[in-house]
């Protein structure tokens, strides 16, 4: 892996450089903006400047820079509630996973696109019977004369109806240990077959789908490294996926203006704000170190996980708290905060389930820390 | 951390782990009181690094003795312009001095509950007026000392100016507050690291070792999931004070007080999994666990209680909203 050398002034420039943009970019901030705020505009204007794909090698397209510059960007982002979801997929779990496992036609057809910003991804793992389960995946990819024929279906996709490419995991082989037998394909959204459905969040909005396959038909070359080998592979891409800054930030917006509505509150209502900001402060370390450690030796597993597990954990505790103290101070029920506040809270149930729940966390957490737990 | 603070730190496991009848003098022996203080003022000339790895071995081993009490009235006598006769005879053992655990009026030192001041020759006291801190220091002739005890039993004892002010004791000069605030919240939160990491690592321990129905603790979800709330709450309060270090030495108190914030949570939630999870073997008194429990406790609300510090962050981000942002996090912690 390469790795730029990166100082204390380097990271402090770039911090300041993406603060710069962001003062002049037009766009609404909003919580949970890496789900949720899709700007293809936006997404674009920062491939233009080198911030997206930042850790892919600079023969595909991107910047060959390190896992701690990219953090630095994305944290600046997210504190903003700038819109980034159109990328966030491709660019924090794709890009990587492609570079580890795909074939060079595969890496050379999509990488420079994902820097770029000019393809997005969804995911395609969940299925209604397998859930934090991937193991019971059952969309199949058979293989004939033609290519890969996919039948199934998958849930749960972010970006399902707006995807160019979904990166989907079937079952390829029935045969074997349920472990075994499942291959990652990329799937061209446009392919004959394919049914789309838009499902509605609590929040009314439907930034996921569900994806019908009905004879779906893939060139070979779509499949993604080693045909069986879906287990093993995914595993590191679900740790991409739940090891960045967005994992504790996802309501800080709300925090910001809750602060800012702040000045008049009580010793005691003040004391909450400081038990957040000392959970912010100390948690921005550890998504420091994840993105440190990332450049060594990749995403560290447990370590990552009692990050997300921790800082979805504030993400919700910030939208309870704002929901106790906005009344006290700012009781007109109008501006940024109040809106925020209705935001998140119809957001604020899926932090601790998307990416791996809490539950499952813990798991991963208490299957490497503790000697004597089960493995399945 | 450096080589030189990880060293520090081991140094002092071993000789906590063996304390004598007077651990005051092996801390003077050790050249421990003046470990963050500057040689021209008479210290060590280590740095506030090497206090904090003193200060968490002092936790680790649940130490009964006057560690960071020692180490840190040295800091805020070399604070304190007016202060440097007393430094160097700190520093060598011929004064010993504590420090009153929180900011008083010139009146105010009535009472004051003060960690080991019955083995002070001076207590100091960090005087509040207008804004200003400046730094009094008492000669024990001139006080009232009854004796008392935090909750694990350590002393905690009940200081008393006999008549006049605390003006007339007032050294020369103001001190910084946020440097002061920023050693204390670094050094506090320090050694409730140091305890909680050796509570989750003795957790951790029993549950893989105590079978109930056949099968060791640790294979039972609840439990199990109990301890990794703790290895949270573990990482989390590493994560603090490795943010605070370097905010610390740039004299800013945010991130200081920051981690001894979420020290404090995480003591508070690594004790009572340990109990949970060490059942009734866990509050006798010859389990070693309490030793820990109970001054971790006691050391929630040392110099300044949790509320306290609590308050004092969120007053600093809702003047400043950038406070979080703008200190050394990440560029600072490499």
């Amino acid at each position: 892996m390469t790795v730029t050398a990166t100082t204390p002034t380097s990271l402090l420039a770039l911090r300041r450089s993406v603060r710069e943009f962001l003062a002049e970019a037009d766009f609404t901030p909003i919580c949970d903006s890496w789900m949720r705020g899709f700007d293809l505009d936006f997404t674009r204007a920062l491939g233009k400047r080198g911030w997206l794909g930042m850790a892919v090698p600079e023969e595909y397209g991107g910047q060959g820079r390190s896992y701690v510059e990219r953090f630095v960007v994305t944290e600046e982002l997210l504190r903003a509630g700038a819109p980034v979801a159109a990328h966030w997929i491709a660019d924090r779990q794709i890009a990587p996973t492609l570079l580890a496992h795909a074939s060079d036609r595969l890496k050379d057809d999509l990488l420079p696109r994902i820097c770029r910003g000019e393809v997005i991804f969804c995911v395609g793992i969940s299925e209604p019977n397998a859930g934090s389960d991937v193991a019971s995946i059952a969309t199949s990819a058979r293989r004939t004369d033609e290519g890969w024929v996919v039948n199934g279906q998958k849930i749960w996709n972010t970006l399902g109806d707006r995807a160019d490419y979904m990166y989907l995991i079937a079952r390829t082989d029935r045969s074997e240990n349920r472990h075994h037998g499942l291959s990652e394909l990329v799937v061209p959204m446009d392919a004959p077959g394919i049914t789309v459905r838009p499902i509605y969040d609590l929040a009314g909005e439907a930034h996921f789908t569900e994806v019908f396959f009905d004879d779906v038909v893939l060139e070979d070359w779509r499949l993604v490294g080693e045909p069986g080998a879906a287990f093993k592979q995914v595993v590191r891409q679900l740790d991409f996926e739940r090891s960045g800054p967005e994992r504790l930030l996802s309501s800080y917006p709300l925090f910001e203006a809750l602060v800012a509505e702040a000045s008049e509150l009580e010793d005691a209502d003040l004391a909450t704000l400081g038990r957040l900001s000392a959970r912010y402060a100390a948690l921005r370390a550890m998504s420091y170190s994840v993105a440190t450690a990332m450049d060594a030796d990749g995403p560290p597993t447990l370590f990552a996980a009692l990050t997300k597990d921790l800082g979805n954990e504030l993400e919700q505790l910030v939208v309870d708290v704002a929901g106790d103290l906005l009344p006290l101070t700012a009781a007109d029920r109008q501006g940024d905060a109040w809106n925020h506040l209705a935001a998140a809270t119809t957001y604020a149930p899926a932090f601790t389930l998307r990416g791996g729940a809490t539950e499952i966390l813990r798991e991963i957490v208490t299957r490497r820390l503790l000697k004597g737990v089960k493995r399945s | 951390m450096s080589d030189d603070a990880k060293l520090v730190g081991e140094v002092a496991r071993q000789v906590l782990g063996r304390l004598g009848e007077d651990p005051w003098r092996t801390i003077v022996e050790q050249e421990w009181v003046g470990v963050a203080v500057d040689p021209d003022h008479g210290g060590q000339g280590g740095t506030l690094e090497e206090a904090a790895a003193l200060a968490h071995a002092a936790g680790a081993t649940a130490a009964a003795a006057p560690v960071l009490e020692a180490v840190l009235a040295a800091i805020a006598a070399a604070a304190s312009p007016g202060a440097c006769e007393l430094v160097p005879r700190l520093a060598g053992g011929e004064q010993r001095a504590v420090l009153v655990p929180r900011p008083v009026a010139h009146t105010g030192l009535a009472g004051v509950a003060v960690p080991w001041a019955r083995e002070a020759d001076v207590v100091l006291a960090v005087v509040e007026d207008g804004g200003a801190w400046q730094l009094a220091s008492v000669p024990r002739d001139r006080l009232d000392v009854q004796p008392g005890a935090t909750v694990a039993g350590d002393p905690s004892d009940l200081v008393t100016l006999r008549g006049g002010s605390l003006r007339d004791h007032l050294l020369e000069g103001e001190i910084d507050r946020d440097a002061l605030l920023a050693a204390t919240g670094v050094l506090t939160a320090a050694r409730l690291l140091g305890a909680i990491e050796a509570v989750h690592a003795m957790t951790v321990e029993y549950a893989e070792q105590r079978k109930q129905f056949g099968v060791p603790l640790a294979s039972f979800q609840a439990l199990a999931h109990g301890i990794a709330r703790q290895a949270g709450a573990t990482e989390l309060a590493r994560a603090g004070l490795r943010a605070a270090l370097p905010a610390a030495l740039a004299g800013d108190a945010a991130l200081p007080a920051a981690a001894r914030v979420v020290a404090g949570d995480g003591s508070r939630d690594v004790a009572s999994i340990a109990h949970q999870v060490h059942g009734a073997i866990g509050v006798t008194r010859e389990h070693d666990l309490h030793r820990f429990t109970l001054r971790m406790r006691a050391w929630r609300d040392a110099y300044g209680t949790a509320r306290r510090w609590e308050s004092l962050l969120g007053r600093v981000v809702v003047e400043r909203p950038s406070a979080l942002w703008d200190a050394s996090i990440p560029e600072g912690v490499a």
